[in-house]
């Protein structure tokens, strides 16, 4: 069956080629000399690719240009923004080159991890401040007290990327909090207490033709949390040297869930099953009249709502008479930590230029979000902001979302949980167990 | 409106062909080299002296590690031993022929394997990747990482046996309706009907369309309440309910045949996961069948007919047996295709990791890794799938007599 | 094509309904991907199930091309894509003949480890191939993916390739042999001249694994510019702000092609793929 291959007959021209006398052996040498060059400028070459990124800026002094790369995941009328401040600052800064590129949602992460496995990752990360723990304890970010003066942030802005007293993140806008938008064609004025909210939804809720009182992510963690604040809980808790602790196994816990999955069946003012795009999408088409989404969402709503839009803190909740506590954290610019010496004054021009009044005041009229600096924040012109004063009057009940690994953990035990206790596949109080004891058992995970 | 930059790339990519072109000359040149002067009397010399000169300048020049120099600098003086004591001469035609692909796979399939096999034995996560990066040293840490693995979980992760048995369960559904569809699919489209060729085509879109955009457009779908598939099933339902005095009788609802929330209800997420493969897979099986069906001679089914064969025995004698050499090999892969596919649940169970209930063990395994950068207990995780995966391959192929000769003609 | 038998009056009614409903299920999403790219605004979970919706508009369409670098990425996956198939086929078809046609220790092993690296999860090699290639220097290039995508795709080519190999009798190769012809010579111009349809296979395996592929994308490059579709795409869907509208029409201008290629060398597939190969 097999073929008998003709091995022995081809192979006939090399064998005799070695009885041969010096002239080949001449070849041959200058042959593998020759291989050995070819391989050693390739490796030669192949290193001055790869230790590129290092050696370009060697001298930063001078008239040498030094590049800074930034990588972040906003969107894209952000990016164009955000693009437009590195113009100003590459023209007032010649021979500085800052590169920005986006990965949307958590490949910002991924890849900075993979990339700095090789050296590869970026000077500058701009993100959500949860960023500060994971990276933190990955050892891949470092304290920004030697590049910009902290002071000048407002506390609240710098308290969600303090980790054991080190600021590991520089704050440009403050922020990220969810807040309450209603319809003006539907609902007159916006709910104070939940109680009004229930009311008012009640009077749009119909399920039959798709219209409900109230819309939002309802199986996301992050929605969630304002009602544990409201219940006087708070997924986490700190000792006095800052070390954080998970608390999801609360009393507030269970009433925020227990309250959760009743608008639900109870009340039924929120749909099924409702996920981010859903909510964004019932509200926009106008079949939902109120919704609970965040400030990044405003730009948008007012885009396709216009004059109808209203925008609200979120209400007080009946039954504790409490504000319901959103997290308010922002959007900040983290350092690597292995940053080349000569980079360093670079990136501290860059990120003194971002938190510069002239740009935190933009932050307010170009991006909408509330500025980080206490000067910007102050000014006469954002208070004259008629777009800005909602955000801060929705964040002023918020509290700073904790950077902390551990809410990393919180958020990943917290999501399933949440989502069998709202199909009603999980008793809360067995669902709460769960949450905290995932919860930990997630963290020690990420630690071994 | 963009500017394109048409030309870098192109340079870019003569540049690259020019690259590879080197790159293959060499490795086959290299090889040549060898085979013309094994005989010589300072061949092994020559080659002892790349191998000193190669690891001096690895350590010297590239400062390589003392351990990696060696490993790579004494590379070819291996080869030569090789060349004069067991080779001598021979194989000349299929290594030139394979070498470059050798290479190539040598590089990115072998050195990863190492590696990981490498990082399964240490302990690389989160907190100690900074260490590692700046220093390049990992605590050993044995088998612990593989023990973990196979703990029977907790009440909050779910164990690695029964995620274990969902992916077998997962394989299974998804291989049955493969091959059950595609190949009725391949018998009618064998058949001599008016437009197999526009049936064809159309039949065959599931595999052309860009799977991330198919997924996606599956996962709108199955919204409890926006989706088609809902809406669907509630327009079946009320076409084959009825009123009987005051109350509505829906049979199609006893046997669970209602409206899901198929995003949050796990049961109903992994249905519909399996749902969107079936439909992704048919495609590749049915053109299987189908050309496995059209290379049996037709002249088989004229002389059954003339005996009086009934269809279902022409089928059964004729048409199972003669497919059956092509189709267990395609099933073996599309098996481990199946069984290893992250992507179909990574982007149906919420692209950030969240619903747990559903994960196979690949895309377990997925977020073990860049979720919570638990690098080390990865690599362990993979290592046992992989396992797994080979096991049930050789068992297959050892029951389908296909292991007798894995290279048979 | 040698079809089986004549079919009856009844039987061929039920099998035009029968492919009739597979084609409605296997175009459903399709047809859902283009209702989208039609909807004016960011909706993708809209309430209305209308195929072609009452306010529909190009406005996407015109807007992913405009607005975003969409030909760049398209200009950039067609640029790899191309050098991938390339690169991969010919690697492909030299191994593949080295095993179909000639015994050497190790080939049975050979075989046996490509088979086995379909089973490694794919994600495990993510991480040491950009090692290797940062080490190479093959960071943010096109090269890098280009010679990371003909390698993954290179076992399962091999596989193909050496089935049809089996196919082809030999007696024409040797008969070239005895003419004179060196080995290459009767690779290159009698064997793989023969092997077209699963040449071509080959080609669009490459093809289409390189022109959907994500994640090593998303690892190795940086620079924007060099951005294929995939990365492109998954960006607009990307944050809480999607833009699904863009995305869809993206998906609905990417596909037209790709579906085009495929269609079209779909007769080659039904004789290409012989992964056993009975025919020998």
């Amino acid at each position: 069956m097999f073929k008998q291959p003709n091995l022995q007959s081809h192979n006939s021209g090399p064998n005799s080629s070695g009885q041969n006398s010096k002239k080949p052996k001449l070849i041959f040498a200058a042959a593998a000399l020759g291989i050995v060059g070819i391989i050693g400028l390739q490796l030669v070459t192949a290193k001055k690719n790869s230790g590129g990124q290092t050696d370009r800026n060697a001298p930063a002094a001078g008239s040498e240009t030094v590049e800074i790369s930034m990588w972040d995941q906003e969107e894209s009328e952000n990016t164009k923004v955000m693009d437009d401040w590195i113009t100003r600052f590459t023209a007032a800064n010649p021979n500085i080159r800052v590169i920005r590129q986006t990965y949307p949602n958590e490949d910002l992460r991924t890849k900075y991890t993979t990339a700095a496995t090789a050296g590869q990752a970026a000077e500058l990360v701009w993100g959500p401040n949860d960023i500060a723990g994971v990276f933190t304890t990955a050892k891949l970010i470092q304290p920004v007290e030697g590049f910009v003066d902290v002071s000048k942030f407002t506390p609240a802005s710098s308290e969600a990327v303090k980790l054991k007293g080190a600021t590991m993140g520089v704050p440009t806008t403050y922020g990220n909090h969810l807040m309450l938008f209603f319809n003006k064609k539907l609902v007159s004025a916006a709910p104070a207490t939940t109680a009004q909210l229930i009311e008012e939804a009640r009077k749009h809720t119909n399920a039959a033709q798709n219209k409900y009182g109230l819309v939002f992510f309802q199986n996301e963690p992050f929605w969630l949390v304002p009602f544990v604040g409201a219940f006087g809980g708070w997924p986490m808790a700190f000792d006095a040297e800052g070390n954080a602790r998970v608390e999801l196994n609360s009393d507030a816990m269970k009433s925020a869930l227990t309250y959760l999955y009743k608008l639900k069946t109870v009340e039924k003012i929120i749909p099924k099953e409702c996920d981010y795009d859903c909510a964004k999408g019932l509200f926009i088409e106008g079949k939902a009249a109120m919704t609970i989404n965040g400030d990044w969402s405003v730009k948008e709503f007012q885009a396709k709502l216009g004059d109808q839009l209203g925008m609200a803190p979120l209400p007080v909740l009946s039954e504790t008479n409490r504000p319901m506590t959103p997290m308010v954290s922002g959007r900040y610019v983290f350092i690597n930590a292995q940053i080349a010496p000569a980079k360093k004054e670079a990136v501290s021009k860059f990120i003194n230029f971002l938190t510069s009044r002239e740009i935190q005041i933009e932050v307010a009229e170009r991006l909408g979000r509330i500025p980080s600096t206490s000067e910007a924040l102050n000014s006469p012109r954002v208070a004259s902001l008629a777009s800005i004063q909602p955000l801060i009057a929705a964040a002023s009940n918020g509290r700073p979302m904790p950077a902390q690994t551990e809410m990393r953990a919180a958020w990943d035990a917290m999501r399933p949980v949440q989502q069998k206790i709202m199909s009603g596949d999980m008793t809360v109080e067995k669902g709460v167990e769960i949450m905290q004891q995932s919860a930990l058992e997630k963290l020690a995970a990420l630690k071994n | 409106m963009m500017s394109l930059s048409l030309l870098p790339a192109i340079a870019e990519v003569l540049r690259l062909l020019l690259m590879v072109a080197v790159a293959v000359s060499a490795v086959v040149g290299f090889l040549w080299l060898n085979y013309k002067y094994w005989r010589s009397e300072y061949y092994l010399g020559v080659m002892a002296l790349i191998s000193v000169l190669l690891c001096a300048e690895l350590v010297l020049v590239l400062e390589a590690s003392v351990a990696g120099a060696l490993f790579i600098g004494l590379l070819p003086l291996a080869a030569g031993l090789l060349f004069k004591k067991v080779i001598r001469g021979r194989w000349m035609i299929p290594f030139l022929f394979a070498a470059p692909a050798t290479a190539g796979v040598a590089l990115l399939f072998l050195y990863p394997l190492v590696f990981e096999f490498f990082l399964a034995f240490h302990k690389l996560n989160l907190e100690t990747l900074g260490d590692w990066i700046r220093t390049g040293k990992i605590e050993f840490v044995g088998v612990k990482n593989f023990l973990e693995v196979l703990q029977t979980g907790s009440q909050t992760r779910e164990s690695f046996w029964l995620v274990t048995a969902r992916t077998f369960a997962w394989t299974g559904i998804n291989l049955v309706f493969h091959v059950a569809f595609g190949l009725v699919l391949a018998l009618f489209l064998n058949q001599k009907i008016r437009g197999t060729g526009i049936y064809r085509t159309i039949l065959m879109l599931p595999w052309a369309i860009p799977q991330l955009i198919a997924v996606l457009a599956w996962r709108g779908e199955f919204h409890s309440a926006y989706g088609y598939v809902n809406h669907l099933i509630q327009i079946v339902n009320e076409t084959f309910s009825f009123t009987a005095g005051s109350s509505r009788i829906a049979p199609l609802e006893w046997v669970g045949f209602k409206p899901q929330e198929w995003w949050t209800n796990p049961h109903a997420l992994f249905a519909s996961i399996c749902i969107v493969n079936v439909w992704l897979g048919i495609p590749f099986m049915m053109v299987v069948s189908l050309s496995a069906l059209q290379s049996i001679p037709k002249s088989y089914y004229e002389a059954a007919s003339l005996d009086g064969a009934s269809a279902w025995q022409r089928f059964r004698n004729i048409t199972l047996p003669l497919i059956k050499p092509v189709m267990v090999p395609s099933m073996i892969l599309g098996m481990i295709w199946t069984f290893n596919n992250v992507n179909v649940v990574y982007l149906m169970t919420s692209q950030r990791g969240g619903s747990e209930g559903a994960d196979i063990l690949v895309s377990d395994l997925y977020k073990q890794a860049f979720v919570y950068n638990r690098y080390s207990f990865s690599a362990a995780y993979a290592i046992v799938i992989f396992l797994i995966l080979a096991v049930l391959t050789a068992v297959w192929m050892k029951s389908s007599r296909m292991a007798e000769d894995p290279a048979r003609r | 094509m040698s079809s089986i038998e004549k079919v009856g009056r009844g039987q061929s009614l039920f099998t035009h309904a029968f492919l009739w409903a597979a084609c409605l299920v296997a175009l459903f999403p399709v047809s859902r991907i283009i209702t989208i790219s039609l909807r004016p605004g960011n909706r993708l979970l809209s309430s209305d199930m209308s195929l072609i919706p009452d306010d529909a508009t190009l406005a996407s369409y015109f807007n992913i091309v405009t607005q975003k670098p969409f030909l760049q990425w398209l200009y950039n996956s067609l640029l790899i894509t191309m050098t991938t198939s390339l690169i991969g086929v010919a690697l492909a078809a030299s191994a593949a003949y080295a095993f179909a046609r000639y015994t050497f220790p190790g080939r049975k092993s050979g075989l046996l480890f490509l088979m086995t690296t379909q089973m490694i999860p794919g994600a495990m090699l993510l991480l040491p191939i950009y090692l290797v290639l940062t080490k190479l220097g093959l960071n943010n290039t096109y090269t890098g993916l280009v010679v990371a995508y003909s390698v993954t795709t290179l076992p399962f080519s091999i596989w193909i390739l050496k089935g049809y190999f089996d196919t082809v009798p030999r007696s024409l190769e040797e008969a070239a042999r005895i003419d004179g012809c060196t080995e290459f010579g009767a690779f290159y111009r009698i064997l793989l001249p023969l092997s077209k349809p699963s040449l071509a296979i080959v080609f669009l395996f490459n093809f289409t694994q390189a022109w959907n592929e994500y994640l090593v994308a998303s690892t190795i490059l940086q620079d924007p510019r060099l951005r294929t579709w995939p990365l492109g795409l998954y960006e607009l869907q990307g944050n809480f702000n999607s833009e699904w509208g863009l995305f869809a029409a993206g998906s609905v201008l990417i596909s037209v092609p790709v579906v085009l290629l495929f269609l079209y060398s779909s007769k080659y597939m039904i004789s290409g793929l012989t992964l056993g190969g009975v025919k020998g």
